[in-house]
């Protein structure tokens, strides 16, 4: 009986490790995994494809081979390839087979990260219609990792030197002030969402009666403009609502709104979130954090009041989906006191130091955003059928010894560290005397010119 | 009695009779013989020179030219002299194709203009008393290619000849600004796509018209066949049925001109009309997104010249070599050498240009310093790297194409009009001097030792 129940034990741990990120249920003991079949399709389309004389309808592929792929739930696959067919990811496995013409990264001794995103950026990019795609701001972005960033109110990619595919999301977010500083424009915006409450409710019992008198007039709807725009699009559940809050008082009162009216809400800051961790979960709010925002506890008051460093993992604990930005929205510091993009990941390293795990952090600057976007079905993870953007970093993304290796934006390498001179002066090995590489641009040409 | 004073008077008229009689003889004669510096048309004119560059990519040292009535009749080494023909020796001297200058407002005023103006012209801001054209003769441009003011679409160049100052082709190309993608886009694509609706309108229009003519037609012959149908039964002779009215000439429905510019674009019948577009981008990143704008007008495509005008002390057009020199693009840009962004790494941005293999045209600073200063700056480019032919043709033959002027001259070949420069040494060395400017075979500068 016992042997029984250890080999059923056995049998259900190999299973476990067998399997593979993709659509079908766990199968046990299926040898082949599901990866391999859906590579074949796409070599027997690709023969066909070249008859084709447009290179546009060229199948590209890109294959990442050797690395160790951060998966979906915070598991390292090691000797997973992944491959990616016109900037989508197809398949991921060991067995992958890569087709003829493929662009193959060997990323053995790398980690392949889903590529960062930047929930709050200024300078990268601008708008979409108007980004320059060879700029210096848009190269660092890519260097730090971020191959995803949100400017003003659209989601935008770091496409170096293509305006494909540039432009993924625009109208985020609805931006809602509900702060301490101005009783009134509370007023006023609570008084929008009753107004658009009552309309709501006037609509359906005007359908309800339409039935009887198809005659009925529609209720009147001249003076949805402006906020009560706002409101009523929350209300409908079209848009997501962001606002500002550090406070316990604003968050208090944001969450009070949020149970009153039951719509979206993204709270931006919560510093002192972590003393009403139960109530922001309760009432289904995400929290975007800067876990280094430091304010000392004001002896002052009696109240509980200050930041912590716990603020992240306590959040986290309660169920709060947490993501995280940087102090600054700009890239152009340079690393100026570390507070800037390209430190996006030691921010998220900061609330590990806080106690938050490891995974969570990661998918802070990963799926958890791309979730509050509403982009999660196409940035954020390594899985079959999102977009093909990965960081890939010679260790551990939370390390601060980590630079990036490549950064991969919708199949296409946009970021080589070895082609770019922009961190030549780091030699990750402490080798002083190691002489650069060869081959840079845009900053210095070699010898041959 | 003589009287010796009527002696003298019949004398002194004698002599002057004589001295009357043998001026006008020289007069006669001076009529006949050719002036100084000018050709009498119908002889032909043979050139020797140290060296004759085509342009084609022949080179002959020692050359031979034979000119008659303005075109070139042969090229080549140790040719046959024709009996009767001038012989213009220029033994220490190299001959080339002269010089067009593609994009000038020489000695014309800047005023400030802005918005689709393409029906306009420069022909009509030139006063061609303002204007030293001697300038550009002595330095061996023969035609110049004037820009009317302003930014946006200011207009179209008005191709000018030098040496006998009038205007050759008032309908030059046509110079588009494209330095701001946000607001460049918009109007560029809305000018496009008003050309194609108008097209479409007048099809519409037309065929409508058509359709009236056709029914207008077949009634009249019916009407006639009635009448006559109707004459036979009362055995009456035919009354000739009264001239149907014609209908009124066609008239198309009004489009602004300056939108009617594009329209040929859009109809095949109007394929001769179709203006080159030359796109003045400040950065790279333009062209990125000019090109996501012309995406759905291929007609448009082919008939794009790309002009480089940057607005910093840096330039990053490198990084567009390899995407230009895939399609063969032509590119107008100043001889210089560039710097890199953010630094002051040089690089030859002619010569990457050239190697992918773009077709250059090259244009002087618009002082007299700068025409007398082009071929050294260009002689400094091929030092640094640039193809000889590539920087030559730059000068002489894809200026002359930009202008519509490719057929008639740009190089040394039969049939094209003999449009020459005589230089004192190798065209590239900075100090050699134009010796001789021919226009047509005639000689319209020479310099006076």
């Amino acid at each position: 009986m016992r042997s029984m129940i250890c080999l059923a034990l056995a049998l259900i741990m190999a299973g476990a490790m067998s399997e593979r990120v993709d659509a079908q249920p766990r199968r046990r003991g299926r040898g082949k995994p599901k990866a391999e079949a859906k590579a074949k399709p796409a070599e027997e389309k690709k023969p066909a494809k070249e008859e084709e004389e447009k290179d546009e309808d060229k199948d590209r592929f890109l294959a990442v081979t050797g690395g160790t792929v951060y998966l979906p739930g915070g598991r390292l696959g090691s000797g997973d390839t992944i491959l990616c067919k016109n900037g989508k990811i197809v398949a991921i496995g060991p067995h992958v087979q890569v087709p003829d013409g493929a662009e193959i990264i060997d990323a053995s001794g790398h980690t392949i990260y889903p590529g960062l995103i930047a929930m709050n950026t200024r300078g990268l990019v601008s708008g979409g219609t108007s980004t320059d795609v060879f700029s210096l701001n848009l190269s660092i972005g890519l260097t730090a990792g971020l191959t995803t960033v949100v400017s003003g109110a659209s989601a935008l990619k770091l496409t170096f030197g293509t305006l494909e595919d540039h432009e993924l999301k625009s109208g985020l977010f609805e931006t809602l002030r509900y702060d301490s500083s101005n009783a009134q424009d509370r007023a006023k915006l609570r008084a929008a969402f009753e107004r658009g409450r009552q309309h709501l409710r006037d609509l359906e019992v005007w359908e309800m009666a339409k039935k009887k008198d198809p005659k009925l007039p529609k209720p009147d709807e001249r003076w949805i403009r402006g906020d009560f725009a706002k409101a009523l699009r929350l209300l409908k559940g079209e848009s997501t609502a962001l606002a500002r809050a550090s406070t316990q008082y604003d968050l208090r009162q944001l969450v009070e709104l949020v149970q009153a009216f039951d719509f979206d809400l993204v709270i931006q800051g919560a510093e002192e979130g972590y003393l009403m961790a139960g109530e922001l979960s309760r009432a289904g709010v995400s929290v975007i954090v800067t876990p280094r925002n430091r304010a000392d506890r004001d002896a002052t008051l009696v109240r509980d009041n200050g930041t912590s460093i716990e603020n992240a993992k306590i959040l986290h604990e309660h169920g709060v989906p947490v993501a995280i930005t940087p102090r600054s929205t700009f890239i152009s510091l340079n690393g100026l006191a570390g507070r800037d993009l390209m430190h996006l990941a030691m921010e998220a390293a900061f609330a590990v130091r806080g106690g938050l795990s490891q995974k969570a952090a990661v998918d802070a600057i990963t799926i958890e955003a791309a979730r509050m976007l509403g982009l999660d079905h196409r940035v954020g993870s390594i899985e079959i059928g999102k977009d093909a953007d990965f960081a890939i970093a010679d260790g551990d993304l939370l390390h601060y010894l980590t630079l990036m290796r490549w950064t991969v934006v919708n199949g296409r390498i946009a970021y080589d560290r070895q082609k770019d001179s922009l961190l030549d002066h780091v030699r990750p090995d402490g080798d002083e005397d190691a002489p650069p590489p060869n081959d840079h641009w845009p900053r210095r040409l070699g010898e041959d010119w | 009695m003589r009287v010796p004073q009527l002696n003298r008077i019949r004398g002194s008229l004698r002599h002057s009779a004589l001295v009357g009689g043998l001026a006008l003889l020289i007069a006669a004669t001076a009529g006949v013989s050719p002036a100084h510096g000018s050709d009498l048309p119908d002889r032909m004119t043979v050139v020797r020179a140290r060296s004759v560059i085509t342009g084609t990519g022949d080179v002959y040292s020692p050359g031979m030219i034979i000119i008659d009535q303005g075109k070139i009749r042969l090229v080549g080494t140790g040719l046959e002299i024709p009996k009767g023909a001038r012989v213009i020796e220029a033994r220490r001297e190299t001959v080339m194709a002269a010089f067009v200058h593609a994009q000038t407002r020489y000695q014309m005023p800047t005023f400030r203009r802005s918005g689709n103006l393409a029906a306009q012209s420069a022909a009509d801001e030139i006063y061609f008393d303002e204007i030293e054209f001697d300038t550009f003769v002595q330095n061996g441009f023969v035609a110049a290619g004037y820009r009317p003011s302003g930014s946006g679409i200011p207009g179209r160049v008005a191709v000018v000849w030098t040496a006998e100052p009038s205007i050759g082709n008032p309908n030059g190309y046509l110079p588009i600004g494209f330095t701001n993608p946000a607001r460049d886009r918009r109007s560029l694509s809305g000018i496009l796509s008003s050309a194609k609706k108008a097209v479409a309108a007048r099809k519409k229009a037309k065929s409508e018209y058509d359709a009236k003519v056709e029914a207008a037609k077949k009634k009249a012959e019916e009407a006639a066949k009635k009448a006559k149908e109707a004459a036979e039964k009362a055995k009456q002779p035919v009354k000739k049925a009264p001239e149907a009215k014609a209908p009124p000439a066609f008239k198309p429905p009004p489009v602004d001109p300056n939108v009617a510019v594009f329209m040929p674009f859009f109809d095949d019948d109007q394929k001769k009309d179709r203006p080159t577009l030359a796109f003045e981008l400040g950065r790279a990143s333009d062209l990125i997104h000019l090109d996501e704008v012309l995406e759905d007008y291929e007609a448009v495509q082919e008939h794009v010249v790309y002009q480089f005008r940057p607005s910093r002390f840096y330039t990053d057009f490198f990084q567009l070599a390899e995407r230009l020199g895939e399609r063969k693009a032509h590119v107008v840009l100043v001889p210089s050498i560039e710097r890199m962004p953010y630094s002051v790494t040089q690089y030859n941005l002619a010569s990457r240009l050239a190697e992918a293999g773009c077709r250059l045209s090259f244009l002087p600073r618009d002082t007299a310093a700068g025409f007398e200063g082009f071929r050294a700056r260009v002689a400094n480019l091929v030092r640094s790297g640039l193809d000889r032919d590539a920087a030559l043709a730059a000068m002489t033959s894809h200026p002359a194409e930009l202008l519509g002027l490719g057929d008639q001259m740009g190089t040394i070949e039969k049939e094209k009009a003999a449009n020459l420069v005589f230089l004192s040494g190798d065209p590239l060395d900075p100090l050699s001097e134009v010796s001789r400017v021919m226009v047509s075979g005639k000689t319209v500068w020479e310099r006076d030792e």
